[in-house]
């Protein structure tokens, strides 16, 4: 079916990949497109690589890809450096974002959304534009104003954590946003604000992939397609209805069905 | 008072009757050397080991080497004047011939002392799996398991020994990690030294079973100088014990020991050590000068050297058990538990050099001062410009109990080299009122909830000692912190 | 004694101070004659360029070097400004004396601060030997001011040493906001080494800003005691950027119940530059408190140091103190070295500390990376972010702004500056 359709079309297109941590193969093998205006939901046991693909898709540092390709939007997006991944439009929501004391989490927000802009050959915002946007945002994703002041995740609970990458997500309307597990560790009502977040963006033009271990985030963010990843590479793929049968038959059915 | 505290205070009072266990003394006729230190006396305990001439002449250099030292004062230590003079440098229990060939050949005497020590030398009472060297005053007295060694290839046995079957190792690797010009209490022994033990690991071999040496000082006026080296040929591995006691006596007694280690590619030596040599009185009265220079090369790739400590005797001690790593990929650690109580002192910690690149070390030092105790870590890590990538963490925590000890913490962090990473984190605190309590309260003595609330202070290091080595160690805690908390 | 203790006595002799003053001079010069200056064999002084030392001209500059006033960083609104030159005061820059400011001639100055004595303050005495003029800000009970003291090196050091000199005391519950500078007349090869005494009794309350800013060929020696009173409070930010080579000495004794001190203090070395700092805290009294805080930066060649002690004694139950010491390797050939240190006496104390020292943080890196700032940005980004805590303390906008496009300048970051 992948490869009836059009490769030009496709906004991102994964081939055959083989991916290394500390010298461990954990991606082995793994297809997957993803077109514009699709919600891709990666589903998996600890341990499958789903987190390993999202980092390799942005480019952190330690991952060595050994075979395959991938391009974004018809480039190779594995031969770009992180940053400018980011300013081509894909955006990572990270399991765990990382605290940086001392830079405002207003200036990163500024300086990422005038990065992007620049490369697409826009005017930076100025700054009422800029705060207009981000307050809009920001009362989407109930977020208090005392935030914007604050370093960067600094003393975020799990779920505020959670949130500000979401709301960094809003400000910067990537092409394609890869959510790395944003679900765990939030409640109920973080889970709602999230997905309301989320679902804001979609549109004809953007795409998501929604890394995750529970099918709950997907009651409220309805994926096109679910996939199972399991050692490293996608053994089944199916509609919605795939995560609710995973939910109830356990990761094991799937997997004795692909050994 | 109910029949529980009843008991409990009758345990506490058995317990603080205790006190130093291994403080007799061993009647037992000694060939001790008559105090003093000259070239003559350095010539004589070359003579009496029937030494080679390149040895007897390295210990002459060092003798004069030691001559233009000054004894150092850098340490956070009060040290009553040594009067090196007035040390007799060489006893040995005098046996008919140069020593005994087997154990039924050692002075019966000396095997009960061993065994009063909780350290049996008969192989069929053994501690199970465990080779031992015991050193008695400045010789070695015995060696067990041998042939199981020998079968395996391992050689194990008195450093005088191998001075005499394996001339070329001695000749190589002696003097190669601690030169005999590196401090004033090494080059002494460097002078000086007696007997040790020596291993060699060779390639590619897993040593069948713990090594273990047990240290003993009897003999009056006597200082102990044992030199032990421990070589790990590429791809072999060893766990070393070393063990230690002393009499109880009213004067101090110098022990100014040596351990070189070093580790070839792919090698693992782990060594510990539970000191518990005589630490004097409550009043601070005798005890070991135990100044010791501890230090492992690791000089082979992806090699390990794992110093474990748990300190609980002397009336000084002087030690700073240290890696250098040299091989790229080379692993270095240092787990140590120290404690002071009464009038004792300890100024000890470790130096960790980086040279090789992804080099990495782990430091964790647990320090616990009660009474009039003293307690100092003391830890440099450096990393040179060519320590690419190395690594550094450090845990060094200090415990104290009651108004007039002291805890100190002296760190020195060097970094040269951009991409090197260092981490230190220490803490000072009394022992907590809330943890004391929540054992009281659920009807735990107070001594028994101070050894409960201390080992768990201490669990990070004891996990790291061989089985046998961490209940004894345990134990020799809460015999050293005794009457610690009233 | 030394060649080099021996020169300055006679240098010190030469200078031929007469008066009380002399008597000051030739005390100082005749103790620090029988200690020597330290050499980098001194545990405390082992991280500090002492080599320059060797062929120092210690005579005091001459007075009367006038500078323009285009030297002087703009005014802090609020603050009454004093100005040194080569150590001594130049009344035609500086503010009409007021609020407790006097400027002292030799002549008045006090006989030899006893207090310098010591293994750590030989340069206190030092300058004690030296040092002409002086300055001293007392205030009374109660009383409160804000003062500027700014400490211009302009003479070489061939000609002349300057031998800046502070002496604070404030009554009880004063409060003082000082701004302390030191700098220079363009790019002098200056030899400074300059001495504060700080007192605070009951209650008093300082808040001190230093600022050592010298040129790039200066060599640097200060040294800072200070004796704190029942809940006392002092406040201590220093920002070292400036000299070829610096070493600050801080030695502060909490003698009164319930005192404490809270310093910070940033270093940044670039090229050849040592900047080496020691700070020795003493609590003697019960329930003192300290707070330290070390941010060093060292790029290119340069050696960052900083030496941190705490010293608890026996009668300081209730103690709390924290030290937070950081530094920032930015060069393949940069070093350094912090020493967090702590010295115990009493089981009653609450006492940590941290150390580290590394690179930036490759977490954090590829955070700002994958929201696509440019490396250089992101790593910039993270310097300043860096110094950020310490920085965080500076309540006058003003003073903050000035100290932040003086770092930027020296993390030669001109983008920087677009984000103050």
């Amino acid at each position: 079916m992948e490869n009836m359709k059009n490769p030009d079309t496709a906004l991102l297109r994964i081939e055959n990949l083989h991916a290394k941590v500390a010298g461990k193969e954990i991606l082995n093998g793994l297809s997957l497109t993803v077109e514009r205006g699709e919600v891709h939901a990666i589903m998996g046991p600890n341990g499958s690589g789903k987190s390993t693909l999202a980092s390799v898709l942005a480019g952190r540092p330690g991952y060595e890809v050994t075979q395959g390709r991938v391009s974004f939007e018809g480039r190779d997006l594995l031969s770009l450096p992180p940053e400018e991944r980011a300013r081509a439009g894909l955006f990572l929501g990270f399991q765990y974002p990382v605290e940086i004391p001392g830079v405002n989490n207003v200036y990163l927000l500024k300086a990422a959304l005038n990065a992007q802009r620049k490369t697409r050959g826009l005017p930076e915002v100025d700054a009422f534009e800029f705060l207009t946007l981000v307050r809009e945002k920001m009362k989407l994703m109930r977020m208090e104003d005392s935030f914007l002041s604050r370093g960067v995740n600094e003393g975020f609970s799990g779920g505020e954590k959670k949130r500000n990458e979401i709301l960094q997500m809003l400000v910067l309307e990537p092409q394609l946003a890869i959510l790395d597990e944003t679900d765990s560790g939030l409640d109920i009502d973080a889970l709602k604000i999230v997905a309301a977040g989320v679902n804001s963006l979609r549109s004809p033009e953007r795409a998501c992939v929604l890394v995750t271990h529970y099918q709950r985030l997907l009651d409220y963010i309805v994926p096109d397609q679910v996939h199972v990843l399991i050692r490293g590479r996608i053994v089944k793929s199916g509609d919605k209805s795939l995560a609710l049968e995973l939910e109830r038959r356990g990761y094991d059915w799937v997997a004795g069905a692909a050994a | 008072m109910s029949e529980e505290t009843r008991q409990t205070q009758a345990e506490l009072e058995s317990l603080l009757a205790r006190g130093y266990q291994h403080g007799f003394v061993t009647e037992i006729e000694s060939d001790t050397v008559p105090p003093g230190l000259d070239e003559d006396v350095v010539r004589l305990i070359s003579r009496k080991k029937g030494e080679p001439a390149f040895l007897t002449e390295w210990r002459l250099k060092a003798l004069r080497h030691f001559f233009t030292m000054a004894e150092p004062h850098w340490a956070h230590l009060k040290i009553a004047p040594i009067d090196y003079q007035s040390i007799s440098y060489y006893s040995a229990p005098k046996t008919k011939k140069d020593g005994p060939k087997s154990l039924e050949e050692v002075d019966p005497k000396l095997l009960a002392t061993y065994e009063k020590l909780g350290v049996p030398l008969h192989e069929r009472a053994r501690l199970a799996g465990v080779a031992v060297d015991a050193v008695f005053d400045s010789v070695s007295v015995a060696t067990t398991f041998k042939e199981k060694l020998a079968a395996a290839g391992v050689v194990f046995c008195p450093f005088s020994e191998a001075v005499r079957s394996h001339p070329e190792l001695i000749e190589q690797y002696l003097g190669s990690v601690v030169p005999y010009t590196d401090n004033y209490f090494a080059t002494l022994n460097s002078a000086v030294f007696s007997d040790g033990s020596f291993v060699y690991i060779p390639k590619g071999v897993r040593c069948p079973m713990e090594l273990s040496t047990y240290f003993r000082i009897n003999a009056l006026n006597t200082g102990q100088f044992e030199r032990t080296l421990i070589i790990a040929d590429a791809g072999s591995y060893v766990s070393y014990l070393e063990g230690c006691s002393a009499p109880q006596r009213d004067e101090n007694q110098l022990h100014a020991a040596v351990v070189e280690l070093v580790a070839l590619d792919d090698a693992y030596i782990k060594y510990s050590t539970v000191q518990n040599w005589y630490p004097g009185d409550a009043d601070g009265k005798g005890g070991i000068y135990n100044f010791v220079t501890k230090r492992g090369e690791c000089r082979g790739r992806n090699s390990r050297i794992s110093w474990t400590q748990v300190e609980t005797g002397s009336a000084i001690t002087w030690k700073y058990p240290s890696c250098v790593l040299k091989g790229d990929g080379s692993i270095g650690e240092f787990y140590s538990v120290a404690t002071v109580n009464n009038h004792q002192q300890a100024d000890t910690g470790t130096k960790m050099i980086h040279v090789g690149r992804d080099t990495r070390s782990t430091i964790v030092s647990k320090g616990i001062s009660a009474g009039h105790g003293q307690n100092t870590y003391r830890g440099l890590v450096r990393m040179l410009p060519s320590a690419q990538a190395a690594r550094n963490f450090t845990q060094c925590d200090s415990l104290l109990m009651g108004g007039k000890c002291g805890a100190h913490t002296f760190p020195y962090v060097e970094v040269k080299n951009e991409t090197a990473t260092v981490e230190h984190e220490a803490s000072t605190s009394k022992i907590s009122e809330d943890q004391l309590f929540y054992c009281l309260a659920r009807g735990i003595g107070a001594e028994d909830a101070v050894n409960m609330i201390v080992s768990g202070f201490c669990k990070s290091v004891f996990k790291e000692l061989p089985m046998e080595f961490a209940v004894e160690a345990q134990n020799l805690l809460a015999v050293s912190l005794e009457g610690a908390v009233g | 004694m030394s060649a080099l203790a021996h020169r300055i006595v006679e240098e010190s002799t030469a200078a031929g101070f007469a008066g009380p003053a002399g008597a000051r001079r030739r005390a100082a010069a005749a103790a620090l004659g029988s200690v020597g200056l330290p050499t980098s064999r001194d545990e405390n002084w082992k991280y500090a360029s002492l080599r320059p030392l060797e062929r120092q001209n210690f005579t005091p500059a001459p007075r009367g070097v006038t500078i323009t006033a285009a030297v002087l960083p703009a005014p802090i609104t609020g603050f009454a400004r004093y100005v040194f030159v080569d150590g001594h005061f130049a009344p035609a820059l500086s503010a009409a004396p007021g609020a407790g400011f006097a400027a002292l001639a030799a002549a008045e100055t006090p006989p030899a601060a006893a207090a310098a004595v010591g293994g750590d303050a030989r340069f206190a005495l030092l300058n004690a030997a030296f040092a002409q003029d002086g300055a001293q800000l007392k205030l009374g009970r109660g009383e409160n001011a804000r003062a500027e003291v700014v400490f211009v090196a302009a003479s070489e050091a061939a000609v002349g040493a300057s031998y800046p000199r502070l002496e604070i005391e404030l009554a009880e519950g004063a409060q003082l906001e000082l701004i302390e500078r030191h700098l220079g007349a363009g790019e002098v090869a200056a030899f400074v080494n300059s001495a504060l005494t700080v007192q605070l009794d009951r209650g008093a309350q300082l808040r001190h800003t230093r600022l050592q800013d010298l040129p790039a060929r200066a060599l640097s020696f200060d040294t800072l005691s200070a004796e704190l009173h029942d809940g006392s409070a002092y406040r201590l930010l220093g920002v070292a950027t400036g000299a070829q080579s610096a070493r600050s000495t801080l030695l502060a004794r909490l003698a009164g119940e319930g005192a404490g001190i809270d310093m910070a203090l940033a270093a940044l070395g670039e090229a050849a530059q040592v900047q080496d700092a020691y700070a020795r805290i003493e609590h003697v009294a019960r329930n003192t408190r300290t707070e330290q805080l070390f941010r060093g930066i060292a790029a290119d060649r340069a050696r960052v140091a900083f030496n941190g002690k705490v010293v608890v004694d026996a009668g300081a139950a209730g103690t709390d103190s924290r030290q937070s010491l950081r530094g920032l390797l930015a060069g393949s050939q940069a070093e350094i070295d912090v020493r967090p240190q702590l010295e115990i006496y009493t089981d009653d104390v609450r006492c940590s500390h941290g150390a580290t020292a590394g690179k930036l943080d490759d977490a954090m890196l590829f955070y700002l990376l994958s929201r696509g700032l440019e490396p250089a940005t992101a790593q910039r980004l993270l310097k300043w972010a860096f110094l950020a805590d310490a920085f965080a303390r500076i309540e006058i906008p003003d003073l903050r702004r000035q100290i932040e496009a003086r770092l930027a300048g020296a993390l030669h970051d001109g983008a920087l500056k677009e984000l103050l």
